[in-house]
């Protein structure tokens, strides 16, 4: 565990998380329905999707927090890792669907295609679908990184091409021809390795395979920045030339470290699809990147645990909110930003900080006295 | 220097004793291809050569000519430099001081000339990242470190080390390169300041830490640019101290306008003048030399 030392609000996210993941399986499946205790099944999938969340804002604060890539495509990643899941699952459906067809999926029936794209081949697989949920955000991840970052592009141009990937594939995706459902993208899942989608066990599964993910993204993540790769990687933040200067090669740092970035957002839209039940074009919205960059910031930029916290307090905000006034959300969501960046520029995470040292602080003081 | 001094250093480095016309040092060049030990050294690549300093000299450069847009930033400059040896130089702006060191580190390319690290590597082959491989670092004026990373980490991202992705990923500081660090943070004097972050020092403190990096990288030939700009006096004599410490085991070039700082560190002086030597020697001998008074002290 020396991955968490010196990380106590590492230490106290992972420890929460944990906590959370038991008790609310616990009060899910075996408190009973009557008794006040008892947590839905919609509460669950709702934390499920959170914990989605707050992996896809630890692979956004990766590259953010620590390369200073802002990436406002991150959303494209999630969703490819979705739609590879979703696929899987839409073979899973076989002849269970509306038209009953043992291989093609309802939309293909219902645009009169004769036989399964070739791109579909494999997806009746489990783990081949597991393979592409990576493979497949991490491959574009990489030729993208690949031609951006060897021709060193950076900055706000570099945002702006990662919110045109994003914008280019939500397009392309819309369209039927695509063979990935059009607008209505894929959706009506049955079951996953034989589980039904519907039962309150596969429901609390999914939680917590959602949890497990988390913690080791999390880990896998706290590795790599404790690693003198991340040291790297914060000195390309700080001052790219000079890292380039005594001997590092950037380009190749920043693409393996966005790849892994990628691979990991892919992850997170796996286990967001089957909980949610849907996976369509929207995803890939550029709005989606943009709401995601601002959970990292909210939670405090370059902490990794801040991102979990963000996600989190951001999302359960925009559950609360859509709820009780659905048009102030987006204005929520806008002044939310603007307080941030103003009053707390290092975010959440960095007000516990400030709070532990004054408290260290007001310690010290009173050791002297 | 006389003309006829000059060609006599010339002849006695880098084996030239026959270099008296084309044909002839065809021949010689001929022979030396011929030669049994390396027949095949135009196939080894220029950096994996090994640095011969044995007549002295580890930086030699000869006949070097640079123009910009008719301009000649550097004019038939001959410059050599001993291994061990701190030199500085001096010279006004555009005197061609900046445009040598870039000429050395592979930055800019020469219109003609020849420049050497010790007898054998031609560095006119080699690209920047080659020729910091093969030992020459180079300190710029404005002092950059990373601002977020300790003194400590400054220095261990700049160690000599492989420096790919997934070495770098599973790289561990072994006791050695612990101990390396501790050296260079004593040797710059920033021991107490090893765990501060680096945005904190002082300017001198991060001029030095640029220069403990430069020394992590294990560099033969050091040249530094201007490195008590905006210092205080005392910041000056603590890098009059650490510049004195490293010669011998490393050769140094320094560059600077601060005459009182030239003259605390300095054995020999070479001043610049339109691109080329217009003296050289000790600081009595040059400052008392009626053209460099001319050009550049006198003004």
């Amino acid at each position: 565990m020396t991955l968490l030392k010196g990380d106590t609000g590492g230490q106290v996210m992972l420890g929460l998380l944990l906590a959370v993941a038991i008790v609310v399986s616990v009060l899910n499946l075996a408190v009973p329905e009557a008794n006040p205790l008892h947590v839905s099944t919609y509460t669950v999938t709702l934390l499920g999707k959170y914990l989605t969340y707050a992996l896809l804002a630890v692979a956004v604060d990766l590259v953010w927090g620590y390369l200073g890539i802002l990436s406002l495509g991150h959303g494209a990643f999630f969703a490819l890792g979705g739609y590879a899941m979703g696929m899987y699952l839409m073979r899973q459906i076989g002849d269970r669907g509306v038209y009953g067809d043992p291989i093609l999926p309802d939309f293909m029936v219902f645009l009169d295609w004769q036989e399964l794209p070739w791109f579909w081949h494999g997806f009746d697989m489990f783990w081949f679908a597991a393979l592409m949920v990576v493979l497949v955000p991490g491959a574009l991840a990489f030729v993208f990184g690949w031609l951006a970052f060897r021709s060193r592009v950076t900055g706000v141009y570099l945002s702006i091409i990662t919110q045109a990937l994003t914008y280019a594939l939500m397009l392309a995706f819309f369209r039927n021809e695509m063979g990935f459902g059009g607008n209505n993208g894929l959706t009506d899942f049955k079951d996953l390795l034989g589980f039904d989608l519907q039962a309150d066990s596969t429901r609390v599964g999914l939680f917590i395979a959602s949890a497990i993910a988390l913690a080791l993204g999390y880990l896998a993540c706290r590795w790599i920045v404790t690693s003198k790769l991340g040291r790297v990687a914060v000195a390309i933040r700080d001052a790219e030339a000079r890292t380039r200067f005594i001997g590092y090669r950037v380009d190749r740092v920043k693409v393996a470290i966005w790849t892994f970035s990628a691979m990991l957002a892919g992850i997170a839209g796996a286990l967001y699809v089957p909980q949610v039940g849907i996976i369509n074009p929207g995803e890939f919205s550029p709005l989606n990147s943009i709401e995601l960059v601002v959970w990292v910031a909210v939670g405090g930029r370059a902490t990794l645990y801040g991102a979990v916290v963000g996600a989190v307090v951001v999302n359960y905000g925009k559950t609360y909110f859509t709820g009780a006034f659905p048009e102030a959300w987006l204005f929520a969501l806008g002044g939310l930003f603007v307080l941030v960046t103003l009053f707390l520029p290092k975010g959440i995470a960095g007000l516990f900080r400030q709070l532990k040292r004054r408290r260290s602080g007001a310690m010290a003081e009173g050791a002297a006295v | 220097m006389s003309p006829v001094a000059d060609n006599e250093r010339d002849l006695l480095h880098r084996d030239r004793a026959f270099d008296f016309s084309a044909q002839q040092r065809a021949w010689v060049q001929f022979k030396e291809s011929m030669r049994r030990d390396r027949t095949f050294e135009f196939l080894v690549k220029a950096k994996d050569l090994e640095l011969d300093v044995s007549h002295g000299p580890i930086l030699y450069i000869e006949d070097l000519n640079v123009s910009f847009d008719g301009f000649k930033a550097i004019n038939h400059l001959n410059f050599y430099v001993d291994a061990g040896e701190l030199r500085c130089v001096i010279g006004a702006n555009g005197a061609g001081k900046t445009t040598m060191m870039d000429i050395i580190t592979g930055k800019t390319r020469p219109d003609s000339g020849s420049v050497y690290f010790g007898q054998k590597i031609d560095l006119l082959r080699l690209s920047e990242p080659e020729i910091a491989e093969i030992g020459i670092g180079r300190k710029f004026q404005k002092p950059t470190v990373f601002e977020h990373h300790t003194s400590f980490e400054n220095l261990e991202l700049a160690m000599a080390a492989d420096k790919r992705v997934f070495p770098t990923l599973l790289a561990r500081l072994t006791a050695a390169q612990r101990e390396r660090i501790d050296e260079v943070l004593e040797t710059i004097g920033l021991t107490e300041h090893a765990r501060r972050e680096a945005g904190s020092l002082s300017h001198g403190q991060k001029q030095w830490l640029e220069i403990g990096m430069l020394l992590m990288q294990d560099p033969l030939l050091l040249l530094v640019d201007e490195p008590v700009a905006g210092m205080t006096h005392q910041e000056m004599d603590r890098t009059a101290e650490l510049l004195l410490s490293l010669q011998g085991k490393h050769s140094v070039v320094v560059v600077e306008h601060d005459m009182d700082f030239v003259r605390s560190i300095a054995r020999r002086v070479t001043v610049l003048h339109q691109g080329s030597v217009l003296a050289e020697g000790s600081m009595d001998q040059v400052q008392n030399d009626p053209r460099v008074v001319e050009v550049y002290l006198g003004e």
